[in-house]
């Protein structure tokens, strides 16, 4: 894949863009001419799922408390921030109602795994 | 290739005669074509089968050739699925037809191109910067680890809510900060919807072509600056998706 942060850069460029990245504009962003009816394409839908989140809903809350909660504030073991991460979302996904965020986020990442090829790395941290 | 009677997929306008180096150098893109009628010129392809891998494929092609495209000339972007029946249809049904609106758009696109700007906070750092100073944050935190799991319920919630604030209260600080800086090195933006929780923003920039790297180092800038707490990833160059209505794209 073409993340590379340039030379020494802070900031990481894609050359070119990525499926996560491109669904929004392209779906929704340019041209129509009238004359032509768009095209309904199979797994149109599948593009579309939304991957924004929805923020402050009871579950980010949970998520948020638990991430806190989980801090290591200078006083505990100290835990790397993977870890952190990927036990909040296990612990979100026990208690049955998964973010938003993770929903979308995972649809996403089925349909990106029907081909091995793909990049998969932005969809998710 | 140009088979008259072929259902043809329309990625984009840009001027007839343009010299598109760029979409015939960059690898791994779908055959395209070009098909001109007057001081107009289309990008066109074959139209995908209609499958899911398909339509995801071309959905990334359709972004890249764009981009690709947008490198060496001005592209009005058409929106995903636009198929004309032939390269015949593309020149009289399309391009002259609509010849007065699309030589509009090009003039809107003209000189322009969009870089889009996605910030992050590294969570690390903001979860521990909210619990430093926020007292209240603080105490919930202590009082957790102290009741039983099924009791500490609403504590949770609590501390969720009140955590979330906080993470909004930052967000919006911060992205007034880093907007008021890109602004001097851009000439519009527009907001777009978060994509996770973590994010700052997401924000598609218009810039004047010949400030793209102006407006890159100033990002730069601004992302080492601020690489602690946040994490920046642009993209572009592409065709202003987000303001090809716009004659004379500019800060309010």
């Amino acid at each position: 894949m073409s993340v590379q942060p340039s030379p020494g850069g802070a900031v990481e460029r894609s050359q070119e863009s990525q499926l996560t990245d491109v669904v929004a504009t392209i779906l929704d962003k340019g041209v129509v001419v009238d004359v032509f009816a768009r095209v309904s394409l199979v797994g149109i839908e599948l593009l579309r799922a939304d991957v924004r989140v929805v923020i402050a809903s009871v579950d980010t809350y949970l998520r948020f408390a638990e991430a806190v909660n989980r801090l290591d504030m200078g006083k505990e073991e100290p835990k790397d921030l993977t870890g952190v991460v990927e036990d909040v979302t296990e612990s979100g996904a026990k208690g049955k109602s998964k973010g938003a965020l993770d929903a979308g986020a995972e649809k996403l990442e089925e349909f990106l795994q029907t081909d091995g090829s793909e990049d998969r790395e932005e969809s998710r941290r | 290739m140009n088979d008259e009677k072929k259902n043809v997929w329309v990625y984009g306008v840009v001027p007839a005669g343009a010299a598109l180096k760029e979409l015939e150098r960059r690898e791994g893109l779908p055959d395209v074509w070009v098909v001109e009628a007057g001081d107009l010129a289309a990008i066109v392809g074959d139209a995908p089968q209609d499958d899911e891998k398909a339509t995801r494929n071309q959905a990334l092609a359709h972004a890249r050739v764009l981009e690709a495209a947008v490198v060496d000339a001005p592209v009005v972007p058409f929106r995903f699925g636009i198929i004309v029946p032939g390269d015949q249809e593309v020149g009289t049904d399309l391009l002259d037809a609509h010849h007065d609106d699309l030589a509009q758009h090009l003039r809107n696109v003209d000189d322009r191109v969009q870089m889009t700007l996605k910030v992050y906070y590294h969570e690390e750092p903001i979860l521990r910067e909210i619990v430093e100073n926020e007292p209240e944050v603080a105490r919930l935190r202590e009082a957790m680890s102290e009741g039983p799991e099924e009791a500490m319920r609403d504590v949770r919630a609590q501390l969720g809510e009140l955590v979330s604030n906080a993470v909004e209260q930052r967000r919006e600080l911060d992205s007034a900060d880093i907007v008021e800086r890109l602004k001097p090195v851009s000439q519009a933006a527009v907001v777009e919807g978060l994509e996770r929780e973590f994010m700052v923003f997401n924000m598609p920039f218009v810039v004047d072509r010949d400030r793209q790297e102006e407006f890159e180092d100033t990002v730069e800038e601004v992302a080492q600056e601020r690489q602690e707490r946040m994490r920046f990833r642009l993209l572009g160059p592409m065709p202003v998706y987000n303001f090809i209505d716009v004659e004379e794209p500019a800060w309010a």
